[in-house]
């Protein structure tokens, strides 16, 4: 395939939900990627490749940013933050533009939020959800930390690359089970619909 | 209709939702006046909506396409609708096919000719086509070819189709799919939600449906007049109202309760508040008890075209036409001048009818109390973002106590029996559909989807009795992420009584087509027909008014 498809934010959703399913995640946290996708589709931001950065590493057993995501916003208050993450960011964690939506929750319970490096601003997430991206930002962490911190792009449907639309595809379908003779018999298979 | 406006409070509390919420009272389901058909017509018919049909580019093959306009107050709506000459050998109303008699979208607004083109390219592949923001829905439908035929052989004639044939099918198409809420590049579901029209729940496919009914009985009269000329008949208006929309569904629709929990409260909440409502009425009016009447023997000529070849279907059909003639015969002594007449009338029923029977009454009760209950339809919708963020700081006490407070029902299945998780749901690879398998013969487990919610809370409640951690559910869900569904739904659905079914789907006995049923219901379907366990067909609109007749 080439060239993109425009998805509805529910079709990204269900996508991205599924793939990380078949990623190897658990429902839940596939649930709370699918979430975080169409969370950054709204804003205007590339889920369905952002998640395709960690997807495939996570099958493979690496670290993922929406289970880093969901400790860092669920993690006990510190200082005005949730330190869920004590030891910080993992450096070389892919897809890191998942963590913003769980900055979002932080930053609607408790201000701004912002990633920094050594160097200087990575990203930072307004208790509106507006993100603001610095010069750091990356594809993946690297020395960054999460504090407290001081305009997201119009909305449009997310647009996705067929390479893209084709990876989300293949994992998505790791949560498919071939079909068997007695499935489709039972879901009326073989019938004739000519009366 | 009650003359002064009645206080809404009920004084009879709502039924318990350990006795709502099982499976083989959701599979008695009845369509009821807050079903979602009824809401739309009683909307057009109050706010004045007009239809037409401005385009109708139909060839003498029956091939072409064709527009049906639905103006409201506010916006426009329109059907639109591609005619195809379909072998028989390729009709098939399982979601194997490819190829259908008829595929439609619907528009949001006017389509334009570059629209009509683009929806001509891609609605007849139906899911291997895409559609955009502009339309709400993608759907199609398949001829019942037997009444069809002879629909349009007698109307060439010059002559009306028999009677009897129309009742022994009931509609001249029946549709297989119809899609919304942003499948297949449809507009997203919460981005058309805040229109009054639409609040309601699956308006848009109602709207659709009831378009295509029209097109149906307009298709058919085309080719009559292509076979039988200046000659040709138009059908009487009273022979078409026999004619509803047919519909096929299966498994696929299922898992939509369970995957919607804060939806399933809202319907349940709606329906049983209506009922409550009515049972706490001090006094029965001259109209409503009219009403309920003829409601009855609507019901009893309902049943009596009511088919089935299923034999669960057809033990249910012989209660309810015995539970039709005994609440007959039971008006004939029943004091309605007693206080509280319809909770009595209520009592009586819970005493001496089927299940099949009580939810028929429910529906007979509430029918001729619009001015007490249609304000409900408002509350049908459900927000069901709401408490999606785990509140994970709460302590593993008070979830505890949640848990046990609202899942106690999840308590009574004994999953050490095996048949208490015989069946596994999953996603086939080759359809994207749901299907059910054997947990012990078949492959797949490993892909199970989460819907067995009463062995997911087992294992939990196993879970947390054997945590030693810290007592938080942060601390308890970083340890146990493959709980983190489950927990997530406990805690999304406290304060709502009816969003979980409180039965065991994975269960050997289980029948899918109870949860097809429930829902069905809520629809405003009739004439439900199991095919299988499986799968169903069943009618929609039958009886009821064409846009031509309401059009203001």
């Amino acid at each position: 395939m080439t060239g993109a498809m425009e998805l509805s934010y529910s079709e990204l959703r269900s996508l991205v939900t599924k793939a990380a399913r078949g990623a190897g995640l658990e429902w839940g946290l596939a649930e709370e990627a699918g979430w975080a996708a169409e969370w950054l589709a709204r804003r205007g931001l590339p889920a369905a490749d952002w998640a395709m950065l960690w997807l495939g590493p996570r099958s493979e057993g690496q670290a993922c940013p929406v289970e880093a995501g969901c400790r860092l916003a669920e993690g006990p208050e510190h200082d005005g933050l949730p330190v869920g993450l004590p030891d910080g960011l993992p450096d070389g964690l892919p897809g890191p533009g998942y963590l913003l939506p769980f900055m979002a929750r932080v930053a609607a319970a408790r201000g701004p939020v912002a990633l920094t490096s050594a160097l200087g601003l990575v990203a930072a997430v307004a208790p509106d959800g507006q993100v603001t991206f610095g010069p750091c930002w990356g594809t993946k962490t690297s020395g960054w930390t999460l504090g407290p911190a001081a305009g997201p792009a119009p909305a449009t449907r997310p647009t996705v690359a067929r390479m893209t639309l084709e990876g989300l595809d293949a994992m998505a379908l790791r949560t498919t089970v071939p079909k068997s003779d007695s499935s489709s018999r039972d879901a009326g298979a073989g019938t004739m619909d000519n009366d | 209709m009650t003359n002064a406006m009645p206080d809404l409070a009920p004084t009879v509390a709502l039924r318990d939702p350990d006795e709502v919420m099982r499976l083989s009272r959701m599979g008695s389901a009845h369509p009821m006046r807050l079903s979602f058909l009824h809401v739309l017509l009683r909307r057009i018919a109050s706010e004045g909506w007009r239809f037409d049909r401005p385009l109708w580019q139909i060839d003498d093959r029956g091939v072409g396409r064709a527009v049906y306009r639905a103006r409201g107050p506010e916006r426009t709506y329109c059907l639109v609708a591609f005619a195809h000459d379909l072998p028989d050998e390729m009709r098939s109303d399982r979601v194997i096919a490819t190829a259908w008699d008829a595929t439609f979208a619907l528009v949001d607004g006017e389509p334009t000719v570059a629209d009509l083109d683009r929806l001509q390219a891609n609605v007849p592949l139906q899911e291997a086509g895409r559609i955009s923001a502009r339309e709400l829905s993608l759907s199609r439908a398949n001829r019942s070819v037997r009444l069809f035929a002879h629909v349009v052989d007698r109307l060439a004639q010059g002559r009306q189709p028999d009677l009897a044939e129309i009742d022994a099918v009931g509609y001249l198409m029946r549709t297989t799919a119809v899609y919304g809420s942003g499948k297949f590049g449809a507009a997203d579901r919460e981005d058309i939600a805040d229109r009054p029209e639409l609040k309601a729940p699956f308006q848009v496919e109602m709207l659709s449906v009831w378009l295509t009914r029209a097109f149906t009985v307009d298709i058919a009269e085309h080719l009559a007049r292509v076979k039988g000329g200046v000659a040709a008949a138009r059908m009487e208006p009273g022979l078409r109202r026999r004619l509803g929309v047919g519909n096929s569904t299966g498994l696929g629709m299922a898992p939509f309760l369970v995957r919607h929990p804060r939806l399933l409260n809202a319907w349940m909440t709606g329906r049983e508040t209506a009922l409550a409502r009515v049972r706490s009425l001090p006094a029965a009016d001259p109209a409503s008890l009219a009403g309920f009447r003829r409601a009855l023997d609507a019901a009893v000529e309902n049943a009596r075209h009511w088919q089935s070849a299923h034999p669960a279907q057809v033990r249910k059909l012989a209660e309810l036409g015995a539970d039709l003639a005994a609440i007959k015969a039971h008006l004939a002594t029943w004091d309605s001048t007693q206080p509280q007449p319809w909770n009595a009338l209520w009592r009586w029923g819970a005493g001496h009818l089927s299940e099949e029977g009580q939810e028929a009454l429910l529906s007979l009760m509430i029918e001729p109390q619009g001015e007490l209950v249609d304000d409900l339809a408002c509350a049908l919708d459900a927000d069901e973002a709401t408490g999606f963020a785990i509140d994970t700081a709460m302590a593993l006490d008070q979830f505890r106590a949640i848990l046990a407070r609202d899942y106690a029902w999840a308590g009574g299945f004994d999953f050490t029996d095996p048949a208490q998780s015989a069946r596994f749901w999953y996603v086939s690879e080759d359809k994207l559909e749901p299907r059910l398998g054997d947990r012990r013969a078949e492959a797949g487990q490993e892909r199970e989807q989460p819907l067995g919610i009463a062995m997911a809370v087992a294992d939990l409640s196993a879970a947390l009795s054997g945590w030693q951690g810290d007592g938080t559910l942060a601390a308890f869900l970083c340890s146990h992420p493959g709980h983190r569904h489950t927990a997530r739904r406990v805690l999304m659905l406290q304060g709502l009584p009816y969003a979980e079914i409180r039965d065991n789907v994975l269960a050997a006995g289980m029948l899918p087509i109870d949860i097809l049923r429930c829902k069905l219901a809520f629809f405003g379907a009739t004439r439900f027909d199991p095919r299988s366990d499986r799968w169903v067909r069943i009618s929609l609109f039958q009886g009821l008014p064409y846009p031509d007749e309401v059009s203001a």
